[in-house]
């Protein structure tokens, strides 16, 4: 819905000279009578033909669009550039005539609502913006319109003005996709990159997984075939008829069968495998919440547990070159938020941080850096800061980082909108804020500060 | 007994393989350390045949590993056991690494790849000539290829078709392709022999990244090794491929083995790139003695090195992983005899193709190899076919 600022104040408002009340005739027999009544003396006319030259040039010759209707909102005059609008030759063509004989129903009938509830309270519509098709075009308007008050007090009709606003708006609506889009490359181009690291995470483990399982299957014909042995020479046992080849082929078997070396591997083959797979369905789990469709609206979130998912996914980002510590405030209250943006904010973080250290483990081979990442509850703020121990960002740079584009990595490397989207998405999307810490040589923390009560979104905005 | 070190990050990864190949443990002597700088130190208090590396490690990953591998202990067979997914991580090992494998891979395809690479030790008796192929990143290829690659890759729509006949009509190029192509990396179900097949599996971006790395186009210096002649080499060894090809489309043979002869002629005489890049002035010497002695080649490389150019060919291709009849057509291309075939295959087609080539290339400045093997074709029952094979060799005037 479009914003409508409503003032009200007398001196604002329009009165013409004294009408006589309305009559029950055509609204053309009335005019005809109000300026019958009006060009009364030579003065009069004289003062009247001045002023209706002033009105007809200024509305002739105002690209705007300017109007007057009566109390059941018919056109009563209209400019040129609305006739045009409207598709009519002459303006007189459209007197007598409502929005309903132009517009397409729903649009005429929202602009009756709006005009009678105008029209019934006196309360002027300014700025709003407005979608006007007609047959031949889409237009974006921005009309102003005020009531007429009679002489007696009451209010006649009513005067808009409606500016063209397509150019603007089609821009400003060019601007909005091109931002959206670009959240969704960054969202998609980081996917792809996370993809192939979670590919990495998952193979690894089903590596081991796999061998251990096989190793096991391939022991137990050893074991079985021990175990019957015994079960052969136990019964010789009961029968006390043991012999010496009975004896003597259960320890072939048992030295053939390597026991001890399976006594030992066994449990811990399976034991590694038990944990493989659990850590297998940790990462598909943490992708599932990382990828968190991020429905229309926002929702409440454990922030908590969504940075534990998203550190999980870009595991395979950062553990080359540094230990990841969580320090996350176990009362952390729920946040409303965007998940999957929130969630693609501190991916972009960790992975930034990742970079910068990743530029000191390679002067200093051998090291690893850490990054922090700490959740805590500021008052009526949930604050994230992510903490790391890289190269921190240069005096030149940091005015810089939050524009679109900006990177200082090479290509393939960074393509300089990870900061552009967290900017976009903790302050435009949640009312947040975005804040950073940096020291040459010892590290930066990002903070991101998001309200527990968000004011609800202004009515308006875009459509 | 087989020295083999296993190399990964992951103590869980060694124990599984450890585990998985213990009823090779009488056979192979298996280490396991946990990261690059543990594996060269063990190597250097022992020679290892065999290491099996992941790919990225702190500190010191892979390709780096195998870089110093390859130039420590060069006569090691560098294989890569690796979870990556990205194309871009295999490009980096295209140099120093001779195999690549994908985590997770099964028990028997890495047991496999390893008992193939000790047979193949076994085929080269030269520990010298050993070393030399090992260390081997890339062939070297004629400045022409190159630039005729790089300048059908620089256009706005390169044509995948144009850029396999660049690729197929250099030796170098199309054994590296090979070697990306059939590595694990690339799953592909079944191994690829063509090289327009290999360039559409691969993609022009991989193709363009990998014409772009310096580790591919090494440039041959003629001056290195004068009398040897590339150029001659390259038209001798397309004009083999293609005759093979025709060889085989006569005996009606289906299109795998048209392309596998195909490849194995383009690539019979590769062990001759490597020694003469390799070995220079005593390769000089060996084409030398062949002219003045009317010997052949082969027979005087097998007189001063021990060796023949087939044996260090297929070593070579044999470490890059290419298809096995590919490895044993170029083995054998001399003494086709030595193969279990019997009835028409690719190392007869690359022998016959050699020899009628040789016949019709005057130019070329290599003593021709040792005649027909008429005894083998005649117990083949192929012997009588020669006449048409030959008559085929006539019938394309351009390619010589
Ligand atoms: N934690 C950090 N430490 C040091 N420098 C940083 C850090 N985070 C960001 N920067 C600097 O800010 C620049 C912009 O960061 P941004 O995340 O927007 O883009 P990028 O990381 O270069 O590329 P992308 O995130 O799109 O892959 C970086 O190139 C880097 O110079
Ligand atoms: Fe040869
Ligand atoms: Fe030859
Ligand atoms: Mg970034």
């Amino acid at each position: 819905m479009e914003k409508i600022q409503v003032i009200d104040d007398e001196a604002s408002r329009l009165t013409l000279p004294k009408v006589p009340p309305r009559q029950e005739a055509g609204q053309q027999a009335a005019t005809a009578k109000v300026q019958k009544e009006l060009i009364g003396t030579a003065e009069n006319r004289l003062w009247l033909m001045h002023e209706n030259n002033l009105l007809q040039v200024l509305m002739d010759n105002l690209p705007d669009f300017i109007y007057f209707k009566d109390v059941h909102s018919r056109f009563t005059r209209i400019n040129k550039a609305h006739a045009r609008h409207l598709g009519l030759q002459q303006p007189e063509a459209a007197i007598g005539k409502s929005d309903a004989d132009f517009f397409p129903m729903r649009l005429a009938r929202q602009k009756l609502v709006d005009e009678q509830c105008l029209l019934a309270t006196g309360k002027p519509i300014l700025g709003l913006i407005e979608k006007s098709d007609t047959a031949g075009e889409t237009k974006w308007l921005s009309s102003t319109k005020v009531p007429i008050y009679a002489a007696d007090g009451k209010i006649s009709g009513l005067v808009g003005i409606s500016r063209d606003i397509t150019a603007a708006k089609e821009a400003e609506m060019e601007r909005q996709a091109m931002e959206a889009q670009l959240r969704q490359a960054q969202k998609l181009e980081s996917i792809g990159q996370l993809a192939a690291g979670i590919a990495h995470e998952i193979n690894t483990p089903t590596q081991y997984v796999g061998d251990n399982t096989r190793f096991v299957k391939d022991s137990f014909p050893a074991i079985m075939q021990v175990l019957k042995s015994h079960e052969d020479l136990l019964a010789a046992v009961k029968n006390q008829a043991v012999t010496p080849e009975l004896i003597a082929r259960s320890e072939v078997l048992i030295k053939e069968s390597d026991l001890e070396y399976l006594y030992v591997q066994i449990p811990t083959a399976l034991g590694e495998t038990l944990e493989g797979v659990e850590r297998v369905s940790k990462i598909v789990r943490a992708m599932k919440e990382f990828s968190h469709p991020g429905g229309k609206g926002k929702s409440l979130a454990d922030l908590n547990k969504a940075i534990e998912s998203t550190a999980t996914v870009a595991r395979n980002e950062w553990k080359y070159v540094a230990d990841l510590k969580l320090e996350l405030e176990p009362e952390l209250p729920l946040v409303p938020c965007f998940l999957g943006e929130f969630n693609q904010c501190v991916l972009n973080l960790i992975v930034n941080a990742a970079h910068a250290i990743g530029d000191v483990v390679k002067k200093n081979p051998g090291t690893k850096g850490l990054i922090t990442v700490q959740t805590r509850r500021d008052g009526d703020h949930v604050e994230v800061r992510v903490t790391d121990t890289g190269t921190g960002i240069p005096e030149s740079v940091r005015p810089k980082i939050f524009e679109p584009f900006f990177t200082t990595k090479d290509v393939g490397q960074g393509t300089g909108q990870g900061l552009t989207v967290v900017y976009a998405n903790v302050v435009k999307k949640h009312g947040g804020t975005v804040t950073f810490e940096t020291e040459l040589g010892r590290g930066t923390t990002f903070i991101l500060r998001l309200p527990l009560h968000p004011p609800p979104p202004a009515k308006g905005g875009e459509g | 007994m087989k020295t083999l070190l296993f190399v990964d990050d992951d103590p869980k990864v060694l124990q599984g393989l450890q585990r998985q190949l213990r009823t090779m443990r009488n056979e192979w002597n298996m280490n396991f350390v946990e990261g690059g700088p543990q594996a060269l130190a063990f190597m250097a208090r022992q020679p290892v045949d065999v290491i099996v590396t992941d790919m990225m490690m702190p500190g010191m990953d892979g390709s780096q590993l195998l870089s110093e591998v390859s130039r420590r202990h060069p006569q090691t067979v560098r294989i890569v056991l690796s979870g990556q997914a990205e194309r871009e991580a295999v490009l980096r090992l295209v140099g120093p690494a001779h195999q690549y494998l994908s985590k997770p891979c099964e028990a028997d395809e890495l047991r496999n790849a390893i008992i193939r690479t000790f047979s193949l030790c076994d085929l080269l008796g030269n520990e010298h000539l050993k070393n030399l192929t090992a260390r081997i990143k890339s062939l070297p290829t004629l400045p022409s290829a190159q630039t005729r690659l790089t300048g059908e890759l620089q256009k706005d729509a390169p044509s995948l078709e144009r850029i396999s006949e660049i690729v197929a009509r250099d030796i170098g190029l199309t054994a590296k392709i090979m070697q990306l192509v059939n590595s694990a990396f690339f799953g592909l179900p079944r191994q690829i022999s063509d090289p327009q097949e290999a360039v559409a599996y691969l993609g022009l971006t991989t193709v363009r990244a990998l014409a772009l790395s310096a580790e591919i186009f090494s440039q041959f210096d003629p001056r290195l090794c004068q009398l040897f002649s590339l150029d001659i080499l390259e038209r001798h060894s397309w004009a083999t491929g293609l005759l093979a090809r025709r060889m085989a489309h006569l005996e009606r043979q289906n299109n795998q083995m048209m392309d596998q002869c195909f490849l194995a002629g383009l690539l019979h005489d590769v062990g001759q790139l490597v020694l003469a890049t390799g070995l220079h002035e005593e390769y000089s010497q060996v084409i030398l003695q062949a002219r003045q002695k009317k010997q052949p080649v082969c027979q005087v490389e097998q007189e001063l090195f021990g060796a023949s150019h087939a044996d260090v060919g297929a070593y070579l291709l044999g470490l890059w992983g290419l298809p096995n009849v590919i490895v044993e057509a170029v083995a054998w291309h001399h003494q086709p005899s030595r193969s279990v075939a019997a009835q028409f295959s690719q190392v007869m087609a690359v022998h016959v193709a050699d020899v009628l080539i040789h016949e019709r290339q005057q130019v070329y400045t290599e003593a021709p190899p040792p005649g027909l093997a008429m005894a083998y074709l005649e117990k083949t029952g192929l012997a009588g076919r020669i006449e048409t094979w030959r008559a085929a060799s006539l019938e394309n005037d351009e390619v010589y």
